[in-house]
């Protein structure tokens, strides 16, 4: 949960740093260590996400930042640049950390603490937290924690995060490291890396913002286009030239610069490490790499993929029935008691009932869809499929000139497109990851998912079953994929034109997932649906309740009552008095109709419909009325306002009667009142169709804008926001006219 | 009046929250690190 501690002055917080290769369980360890008390937002400058919790420790409550995933520091993607100037406190408005917490993956010590050396030249006091130790054990492995405490100079704990082991030992290490002020021993490097690190300190003198360290100096010598080199005024040529006579120096010394660190600190680490991983006992079968075998083979792999995914989908939409029923039928009754109290008050009584209660809680009612759908997000995250996935997916996206890097923010997007855009700064290539950027929004996010699951609820599932309509939403988030693909292709062969870089990924082993870290995900993802209806979409729907309410001409009611009381008596050979009785009675039915037609005469010509109307003749050929237009031209700040907007307009214009208790019967029954197709339903199933294809391809959602403006500059969101809405158009229109041409 | 006027200032609330909130999402840092405004949706 995030939640708003208040922090103890800033002189009395010690700050502690977490930081680990991807895949060590370090999220899971930073849970168990704050409580899952989380703040989170973004470094100064960079989108790059911050995750503060608080971590209480013998001096008392201090502040854990959990710096993002690398395997080294780098410093050639955004991540790593983070964290090399959090460590470095050289990042405006942080102090330098009072200590480090190293996640390492036991099952793979020597890699993991290559970042562990890095970090040791900074002289941070340093615990070593051995996770995954449960994993070690399934090996038949050891460690010999006592002899590699010793060896390395800091404290090492063992721990399971999965399972909150050693927490309690991880936290008094911290504790007794602040204290203590223990640190690993840098390791030795040979006299020439030295001497050119200090020529190249020297040559930096003056041309740098900030002085900078030993390591940021050491990332500049063997990183090829190092971050750091940015705090250089203009890549200053003295400094660049002492960089390249140091890498003379190395190449004399018989080393690659670009490789001589990792050669240079795994020799280091080869010799630390000399008999400190034991064989305990019989080493089991690797199970992953049997698993591996069928999950990752060319057609059995994709094949349980797509069966994967299939289910997924099925489950969202047939597991959520009871629980929606529940949620509508408490909407109801809210709505009929705060109806009641509002009486006296007509204009406030619709604001609450047919505009706040109507328009939030059709929106809210998708709220076990949203949850479902991140327990299972959470459990293919969880247990190593997701990584899995991206192997997958490395051919096909090889083909459209990216690889499989850009399929995790892809996936991500999923959920949402903000954080998927925010996942793209793994990809080293800056092309690939602007076309990756570019092409994510195309992907379902779950904000999608209940204007398919109203629409197909509708009109799919009556006709064809709940098998079918399961499908119908597995293809509508097949079907961002399937433009995503070929848009790229377009984009990295003419506009950006790049080619496919190489594809390395760790694959984690399979693992049993946490169902703490399940179920707060999926807390966390309702908290923010719920978030949302509670802000922006309880806001929009009170502007567009105004929009269809006002304005009330009083004469409006007295000419529909006159005109509809002529024409009953008209139709009643003359009767004047047997209708008259009847509209005497406010529950006859004649005075239900009579009140619709009242509804339905002020909504028609209520500034809302009157822009509708304006708009209307764009999507016609797409099949869209003015009420279908207004909800989607109101989508556009965020595309799930639609559900809400809707709620309203058929709640205001009387459209919601006994025969139609919720949005979808109501959409069903709803019918063209003039025009070619009077007394036609509006929404058949080619239109159905074509609006859920709007919604898959168009860019309605600001935050997204914004996100891709700060990522890439306005330019390119204007372009994305443009050529996606232009695609959406013609998507809706393609699908409407031969939909309607087939007789659908 | 006192209805109308009611009513009056709950929509002019949501209109000015909005504008608020576009406000924000449009300047270069974004919502940032507050999410008051709802726009800024994370994982």
């Amino acid at each position: 949960m995030t939640t708003t501690i208040a922090s103890p002055p800033a002189q009395q917080t010690k700050q502690i740093a977490l930081i680990g290769n991807p895949n060590t369980g370090k999220t899971s360890l930073f849970n168990c260590l704050t409580g899952m008390r989380q703040r989170v937002g973004n470094y100064p400058g960079v989108t790059v996400e911050k995750k503060l919790g608080t971590v209480y420790l013998a001096q008392g409550p201090a502040t854990l930042i959990d710096l993002p995933g690398a395997y080294s520091l780098a410093a050639s993607s955004l991540d790593e640049r983070v964290a090399v100037d959090v460590l470095s406190g050289h990042l405006p408005g942080m102090e330098r950390p009072d200590a480090v917490v190293c996640v390492v993956d036991a099952t793979n010590l020597k890699r993991n603490l290559f970042l562990a050396m890095q970090i040791a030249e900074l002289g941070i006091p340093m615990v070593i937290a051995l996770n995954l130790w449960d994993s070690l054990e399934a090996r038949g492995q050891t460690i010999d924690v006592d002899e590699l405490e010793k060896r390395l100079g800091v404290p090492v704990v063992a721990t399971v995060a999965r399972k909150s082991t050693g927490v309690s030992e991880l936290r008094e290490a911290i504790s007794n490291a602040i204290q203590q002020e223990r640190c690993i021993a840098p390791m030795i490097w040979p006299e020439e890396v030295d001497e050119a690190v200090k020529e190249i300190q020297i040559a930096a003198k003056g041309h740098t913002t900030v002085a900078l360290t030993e390591l940021e100096v050491r990332r500049m010598l063997f990183d090829a286009g190092s971050a750091v080199m940015r705090r250089v005024e203009s890549q200053h040529e003295t400094v660049r030239n002492a960089v390249q006579i140091g890498r003379e120096k190395l190449r004399k010394l018989g080393l690659n610069p670009m490789a001589a660190e990792a050669v240079l600190c795994y020799k280091h680490l080869e010799k630390l490490l000399e008999g400190i991983v034991k064989q305990a006992g019989e080493a089991k079968g690797e199970k992953s790499e049997s698993i591996d075998k069928l999950m990752l083979h060319r057609i059995g792999g994709l094949t349980i993929f797509g069966v994967l995914m299939y289910v997924v989908f099925q489950a969202v939409y047939s597991w959520a029935g009871p629980l929606m029923d529940l949620i509508d039928v408490a909407k109801g009754a809210v709505q009929g008691v705060v109806g009641g109290w509002l009486e006296p008050w007509p204009i406030l009584g619709s604001l609450v009932t047919d505009g706040i209660i109507e328009g939030v809680g059709a929106f809210v009612i998708f709220l076990p869809q949203i949850l479902i759908l991140f327990f299972f997000i959470s459990l293919l995250e969880d247990t190593g499929y997701m990584a899995r996935a991206a192997f997958l997916m490395d051919r096909l996206f090889g083909w459209c000139g990216l690889n499989g890097k850009s399929f995790v923010p892809m996936l991500s997007s999923y959920a949402c497109a903000i954080p998927g855009i925010l996942a793209t700064r793994t990809i080293e290539d800056p092309k690939a990851r602007m076309v990756t950027i570019l092409v994510a929004p195309l992907m379902s996010c779950s904000a999608r998912l209940p204007v398919y699951v109203l629409l197909i609820g509708a009109f799919v599932e009556p006709r064809y079953g709940v098998r079918i309509a399961g499908l119908a939403l597995f293809a509508m988030h097949l079907l961002g994929l399937a433009i995503a693909i070929p848009a790229a292709w377009l984009l990295t062969k003419y506009v950006v034109k790049t080619k496919p870089q190489p594809f390395l990924l760790e694959l984690p082993p399979y693992r049993v997932p946490r169902m703490q870290d399940v179920l707060y995900r999926m807390w966390q993802a309702g908290k923010e649906f719920i978030g949302r209806a509670g802000t922006i979409i309880l806001a929009i729907t009170i502007i567009v309740w105004a929009l269809l309410y006002f304005p009330r001409p009083v004469e409006l009611e007295a000419q529909v009552t006159e005109q509809f009381t002529a024409q009953q008596i008209a139709a009643n050979d003359g009767h004047a008095d047997l209708v008259e009785a009847e509209l005497a009675d406010p529950d006859s039915a004649l005075s239900v109709e009579l009140g619709n037609k009242i509804d339905s005469a002020y909504t028609n010509q209520s500034y809302m419909a009157r822009i509708g109307k304006t708009i209307q003749p764009v999507f016609e050929l797409a099949g869209f009325d003015w009420k279908i237009t207004v909800g989607v031209v109101a989508s556009f700040p965020a595309r799930e306002v639609i559900i809400s907007t809707l709620g309203v307009i058929y709640s205001l214009g009387g459209d919601v009667d006994e025969d139609s208790p919720d949005l979808k019967t109501t959409l069903a029954n709803a019918k063209w009142p003039d025009g070619p197709h009077a007394g036609q339903p509006i929404f058949t199933l080619a239109v159905a169709f074509s609006i859920m294809v709007f919604f898959a391809l168009c860019q309605q959602c600001g935050a997204t804008v914004a996100v891709i403006a700060k990522e890439l500059g306005w330019r390119w969101a204007m372009a994305s926001f443009v050529s996606m809405t232009a695609m959406a158009w013609i998507g809706s229109v393609l699908v409407y006219q031969i939909g309607t041409a087939l007789g659908f | 009046m006192t209805e109308v006027t009611i009513v009056a200032a709950i929509v002019l609330a949501a209109g000015y929250y909005l504008f608020r909130c576009w406000r924000k999402s449009s300047k270069p840092q974004g919502c940032g690190d507050n999410k008051s405004c709802g726009c800024r949706r994370k994982r």
